[in-house]
């Protein structure tokens, strides 16, 4: 069992770090506030960190400890375990090339948010379709079409919404 | 029941424009169920800021109908391409895709079809029935049962959710503790704002629902190779579908119950209900069922019966305690409460009393939905539903990037949002890859502003005394489900093992 929960996966350590960071500077600054205001956060960012501590720590914790600790590892969570309703595709990655799928789609989706909040969003928009859509080798016709409806799209939502796609902070 | 308003929400239901949005829903909600890894949450999720435009109760109906059209739209992949379009569907496989496989598809489809139409219907009705009994429930909540109830569900969602209980309690309180960013509630004084505006309102809880369900989903679909389906076209009898499905009333009925109570318990969503539904009809059948001697897991009809018509109205269970105590039970659920709230509409009394005309629209637009999805599934599912599967996700993966990108800058024009948005995408799919419970951080944020702003009234009220929250019989039992549920399943093995020595 202990060597079962020893390892986590490094992305893993890493998400439980952030939460295990933000935390305990949010536990911190909680005792700037006023005492009513801070006791809700104070409270939740006190279970952050020490659940956070738990799962990075487990494989320092006693095998009869971690039996009453149900786990994700060991696939038992006591009432049975179930997906939630939009959780369809459980599939891992299979292989780098996935993987690399997953960057690149990540990295695109962020260079678009940055560069729309410095820009605007009327060219980024179709800039950003017609890029994702070259990259997966989708053919020209549909690059096309999808970069037509995104330009659209940015046009409609400035008009009905009354919202400025024209500029970011530096244009 | 209120006959004047139950009359006045009909009214409503069907008055232009809204009927209009209630099929523009139920539509958008087929398509989307229909592809595997999209669901009617990332679409409500996309559609809830487009809701902004839209009044209150048009909103409402619009989420609706993407939510009933979705699942049943997940029965189309299930039917088609032996994958559930949603988890709702899972069962419906079982039987669905061999029914497929032997020449059955436009079989298959219009069970499915009929089978959802009826358990919406069914729940539907009771709905309106007991929403009376409802009220009462409710009124009898006060602050400090109405904070209870949100630590309730907040364990319970825990608990049932796929992940550890650790892991639900870590998702939970984070969700809760992002809650706290902004001004807090019943006092004036920001909370980690760091002196920038933006953030005085706090993080919007819509760009966080976007970001997990739509944009998280979408760096799945991203690593997913080319069209979802390769099938043929469809074949088989419409009028045998529905045949086969009216001929089995009494696992209409049961599979429809089991929907409208299992989808009532929060975090007990569909996927349970219609494994329950499938197993009970597979325990209850006989050989006299089977006409032409299918056996269930062969192509028997009555297994997508109770699969389809339970999962529908698990959609309609899930509405109770949504409304009545702003405890969501699945994704969806959580989007139609982040639309409630949205609308400046608050889950519990009101929704009872001098918004029960909202709620009765809810309802009724849930029981017509049925009838759209009827009229769908028999004349226009069995003919173009496998061209919906043979969609690219490359084509839907920055179509939907953009719509949630505009969607959450819509909210207050604000870019905080749109930084929420693809921060709160990357890290739900962190998040999802390892086991964190989306469902109960989600529920953490929207449920966050209601548990201290109760906990505190309840403080006050009895002038700090933690006392209030054990001393009337429901917020003592709360209490106790609360314990039990949380530490129930750690307690349990270690009795069992003793007794079971102990007799053995």
């Amino acid at each position: 069992m202990k060597e079962e929960n020893a390892n986590l996966p490094f992305p893993e350590v890493g998400l439980l770090l952030l939460f295990f960071v933000a935390s305990t500077f949010m536990y911190i600054e909680s005792y700037s506030f006023p005492s009513e205001v801070g006791r809700f956060p104070q409270i939740t960012s006190f279970v952050v960190v020490i659940g956070s501590v738990a799962l990075l720590g487990k494989r320092f914790i006693p095998d009869s400890i971690m039996d009453l600790l149900p786990d994700a590892s060991t696939g038992s969570s006591g009432l049975g375990s179930m997906t939630d309703d939009f959780e369809v595709n459980e599939n891992e990655p299979e292989g780098d090339s996935n993987y690399d799928a997953q960057i690149r789609f990540g990295g695109l989706m962020v260079l678009y948010v940055v560069s729309s909040w410095l820009v605007g969003l009327i060219w980024t928009t179709p800039a950003f379709v017609a890029l994702y859509l070259y990259l997966t080798d989708k053919p020209w016709y549909t690059v096309v079409a999808l970069t037509i409806v995104s330009y659209s799209i940015a046009v409609l939502f400035g008009l009905v919404m009354s919202m400025d796609v024209q500029s970011g902070v530096m244009l | 029941m209120s006959v004047d308003t139950l009359l006045q929400s009909l009214d409503i239901v069907f008055s232009w424009p809204l009927f209009g949005w209630l099929i523009v829903g139920i539509l958008v909600g087929i398509v989307l169920g229909a592809l595997p890894g999209i669901g009617p949450a990332a679409g409500m999720a996309i559609a809830l800021p487009i809701t902004i435009a839209l009044d209150g109760i048009t909103a409402l109906v619009l989420l609706i109908g993407i939510y009933n059209g979705g699942m049943y739209g997940g029965s189309i992949a299930a039917i088609l391409l032996n994958t559930p379009g949603t988890s709702g569907a899972a069962a419906t496989v079982l039987d669905g895709y061999p029914m497929a496989r032997s020449g059955k598809v436009r079989e298959a489809l219009s069970i499915s079809a009929v089978s959802s139409f009826i358990g919406g219907l069914g729940t539907g009705i009771l709905l309106l029935v007991i929403s009376p009994l409802l009220m009462e429930v409710v009124l009898a909540f006060q602050s400090p049962e109405r904070f209870l109830i949100a630590v309730l569900g907040l364990s319970l969602i825990t608990i049932i959710a796929r992940s550890s209980i650790t892991k639900g309690i870590i998702a939970g309180s984070l969700g809760l503790l992002i809650s706290t960013i902004g001004i807090a509630p019943m006092y004036s004084t920001p909370r980690y704002t760091f002196g920038m505006f933006g953030l005085y309102n706090g993080v919007h809880f819509v760009a966080v629902l976007m970001g997990l369900f739509a944009i998280s989903e979408m760096f799945v679909l991203a690593a997913e190779k080319g069209a979802i389906s390769k099938t043929t076209e469809s074949r088989g009898s419409v009028v045998s579908g529905i045949r086969s499905t009216l001929k089995r009333p009494i696992t209409l009925l049961k599979s429809t119950l089991i929907g409208l109570g299992i989808g009532s318990l929060p975090g007990a969503g569909a996927t349970i209900s219609n494994f329950v539904a499938y197993s009970e009809a597979m325990r209850s059948s006989d050989s006299s069922d089977s006409s032409d001697s299918t056996n269930f897991g062969e192509g028997h009809p009555k297994g997508v019966v109770s699969a389809e018509s339970a999962n529908n109205s698990t959609v309609g269970g899930s509405l109770i305690p949504t409304i009545a105590f702003g405890i969501p039970g699945s994704g969806s659920t959580a989007v139609l409460l982040g639309g409630l709230i949205l609308h400046g509409l608050r889950p519990g009394p009101d929704m009872f009393s001098s918004q029960l005309h909202i709620t009765y629209s809810v309802f009724i637009s849930y029981l017509v939905g049925s009838f759209i999805i009827l009229v769908a599934g028999l004349f226009i599912i069995p003919r173009v539903g496998h061209y919906i599967t043979k969609l690219n996700v490359d084509y839907i993966i920055p179509i939907v990037v953009v719509l949630a990108v505009f969607g959450s800058l819509a909210l207050r024009n604000n870019w905080m949002d749109v930084f929420t948005l693809a921060s709160f995408g990357i890290l739900g799919f962190f998040m999802k890859q390892y086991n964190y419970s989306l469902i109960a951080f989600v529920l953490g944020v929207v449920l966050g502003p209601i548990a201290e702003s109760n906990l505190h009234r309840s403080l006050q009220i009895s002038n700090g005394s933690w006392m209030v929250f054990v001393n009337r019989p429901i917020s003592l039992i709360l209490v106790l489900a609360t314990v039990f549920v949380l530490f129930g399943p750690m307690l349990f093995p270690p009795i069992r093992d003793r007794i079971s020595e102990q007799l053995g």
